[in-house]
């Protein structure tokens, strides 16, 4: 049963994303949602089918973007539904708020941890105070602003982390992931293009 | 219940449940890693043995592909050898390989795994297979822990182990170990493991995709990995370290170079925490051309590692004792040469084990097609150890 979750879990992102990239395209051209996802599914259904040396290029797309985090992958499904339904989520508190927290964890995480600054962050996830109490900390925050979206996918990680669900004994992957972190990076980068685009558009002269 | 009632309900259970796993996590994040130190084995080495090295070619003299990284492990049936085995270095379909040694004699060689039993293991797909480094767990238990590589390059490696609970006879499937947040991407093997109290290991590794740097990872009695340790003080500093405690708390690892730097020669980097924290590897009066240095504990006072002595090409192995905080290195002698000054028949990637009480073996591969074994007796190094001290 749990070789069943894992095979799932690992294919989730590369589906997610494949699916994305499809209703995104669909959502640029100005497609029904009916359409969008038809092309989702189309996206996966080509990945499936192309080849990338000796094995399909959604086989080389799992091997190389790992499973989602549980914040990730609540993200990769606003994003689906973000490009089906074409509703923005940017106005919305909870998501700036979660998007943000990921996009400062990944800046604290990555180049600390893959060897770009020389001191290791990845390791706060083994043991100590430091990560548990940050955690705390965005919890807390989580629960008087009740953005409960978020946590329940910080509850759904914690709790997975605390029961040694995963394959990592490091609290960091159970809260964030690489995609996760280019995601929220991409959602920051429309909101804040939104933002401006809105604010020139108000300043604009309305035409007689 | 009313839509209202059961909203806040809801609410208010994830607001519990919330409170709850933040306490939780706190209270067990606490103290998870209890502090280790080195199990320190001193060999006691009597001097015995021939004063003549044997030997041997391991590999098929029709052997068609490119063979690399060898090591080895003792077992009651004989000196068990692992390589790797390709259509090129880092193909597709890799094969780990093993071959038993009776004492004259090397088996026919035997496929431990390759890339796609690896793949139906894991779940992914993976590309290639390299450095399988043999560690023993228990009398009958041993562990082999390997890199893998799931995209293209070496880069895109992540160490895996498997386990054999019958001295290497059958093999259990491979499983992941988790080392990096970012795709679990890129850290290899190379170097024997090391024993820590409370029934845990070190296994010393290297860090490769844009800055390469060495790495002691903590593994679990199940191994798993519980802590990661960069050696060294990060940035881009060596690779390939090879840890020998000194005691509980001291150890001197043996780094290898980088190829761009312009210190050709072996560095060292030492630690006075049990691996807690690392010194800047700085380097020896030994040159080393860009190949790993494999080292052993020899006696009370001395460390025995095999190098290449020479600060462009891996053109020999030899072997030299090293005082154990590495200020003193002697040259004992040479084990291994390539033949007519010919690059493609270079000697690489030496690594050494004491088989038995003064009996040591070395495995090394001419790329791209030989793996080679030569046994050394006590009584051969302490002899060229005296006739070097004497030339000196």
């Amino acid at each position: 049963m749990m070789s069943v979750i894992d095979y799932c879990l690992d294919r989730s992102s590369s589906v997610l994303l494949l699916f994305v990239a499809g209703a995104a395209l669909g959502l640029i051209v100005r497609c029904r949602p009916a359409t969008r996802i038809i092309l989702g599914l189309a996206a996966i259904a080509v990945a499936a089918c192309v080849h990338i040396s000796i094995r399909s290029g959604f086989e080389w797309i799992v091997s190389a973007i790992e499973r989602p985090s549980a914040p990730g992958l609540l993200l990769l499904i606003i994003f689906a539904f973000t490009t089906v339904t074409g509703r923005s989520f940017d106005r919305s508190a909870e998501y700036r708020f979660g998007t943000g927290a990921l996009v400062v964890a990944g800046l604290i995480l990555y180049p600390g941890a893959t060897g770009i600054l020389n001191y290791d962050t990845y390791v706060l996830g083994y043991s100590g105070y430091l990560l548990p109490l940050a955690l705390a900390a965005l919890l807390a925050y989580a629960i008087y602003r009740r953005y409960l979206f978020i946590l329940a996918a910080l509850d759904i990680g914690i709790a997975g982390f605390l029961l040694s669900a995963g394959r990592s004994l490091n609290l960091w992957d159970y809260v964030i992931d690489p995609v996760a972190w280019f995601l929220a990076i991409g959602a920051w980068i429309a909101i804040l293009v939104l933002f401006l685009f809105r604010k020139a558009t108000a300043r604009s002269p309305v035409p007689a | 219940m009313t839509k209202y009632a059961a909203n806040t309900f809801a609410m208010w259970a994830i607001l519990c449940i919330s409170g709850v796993l933040g306490a939780l996590l706190v209270y067990r994040m606490a103290d998870r890693v209890a502090p280790w130190t080195f199990v320190v084995d001193v060999p006691q080495t009597p001097v015995r043995g021939d004063l003549k090295l044997q030997s041997e070619v391991i590999t098929p003299a029709n052997e068609p592909d490119f063979v690399h990284g060898a090591s080895i492990i003792e077992t009651p049936a004989g000196l068990l050898a692992f390589w790797y085995r390709a259509v090129y270095e880092g193909a597709n379909n890799a094969e780990l390989m093993s071959s038993r040694f009776d004492g004259q004699h090397w088996s026919p060689t035997t496929v431990v795994t390759n890339s796609k039993t690896v793949a139906r293991d894991v779940g992914l797909t993976v590309k290639s297979l390299a450095n399988p480094v043999p560690f023993r767990r228990s009398p009958n238990e041993i562990w082999l822990f390997f890199a893998a590589s799931r995209l293209s390059g070496w880069a895109t490696c992540e160490i895996m182990m498997m386990r054999s609970l019958d001295n290497g006879r059958t093999w259990g499937p491979a499983q992941r170990l988790y080392m990096s947040p970012f795709l679990n991407m890129s850290h290899l093997t190379k170097a024997l493991p090391v024993r820590l109290s409370g029934d845990r290991i070190a296994l010393p590794a290297y860090h490769e995709m844009v800055t390469k740097f060495p790495v002691m990872f903590i593994l679990n009695k199940d191994g798993r990995i519980i802590d990661r340790l960069r050696m060294g003080h990060g940035g881009k500093v060596g690779l390939q370290p090879s840890i020998i405690p000194t005691g509980p708390k001291t150890a001197i690892a043996f780094v290898r170079r980088l190829k761009h730097v312009r210190t050709h020669r072996i560095l060292i980097s030492h630690t006075n925490d049990a691996g807690r924290t690392w010194t800047v590897p700085k380097p020896t009066s030994f040159p080393n051309p860009g190949g790993p240095i494999s080292a052993i504990r020899y006696d009370g006072t001395r460390i025995l590692f095999a190098f290449n002595d020479d600060p462009e090409e891996e053109r020999n192995i030899k072997l030299a004792f090293s005082n154990l905080d590495g200020t003193n290195l002697r040259r004992i002698g040479t084990i291994a040469q390539m033949k007519n000054d010919d690059l493609d028949d270079a000697v690489a990637y030496p690594f050494l084990l004491e088989s038995e009480a003064g009996q040591f073996d070395v495995v090394f591969s001419r790329p791209r097609k030989v793996i080679g074994h030569v046994r050394i007796s006590s009584a051969w190094l302490e002899h060229n150890s005296e006739m070097s001290a004497a030339q000196k």
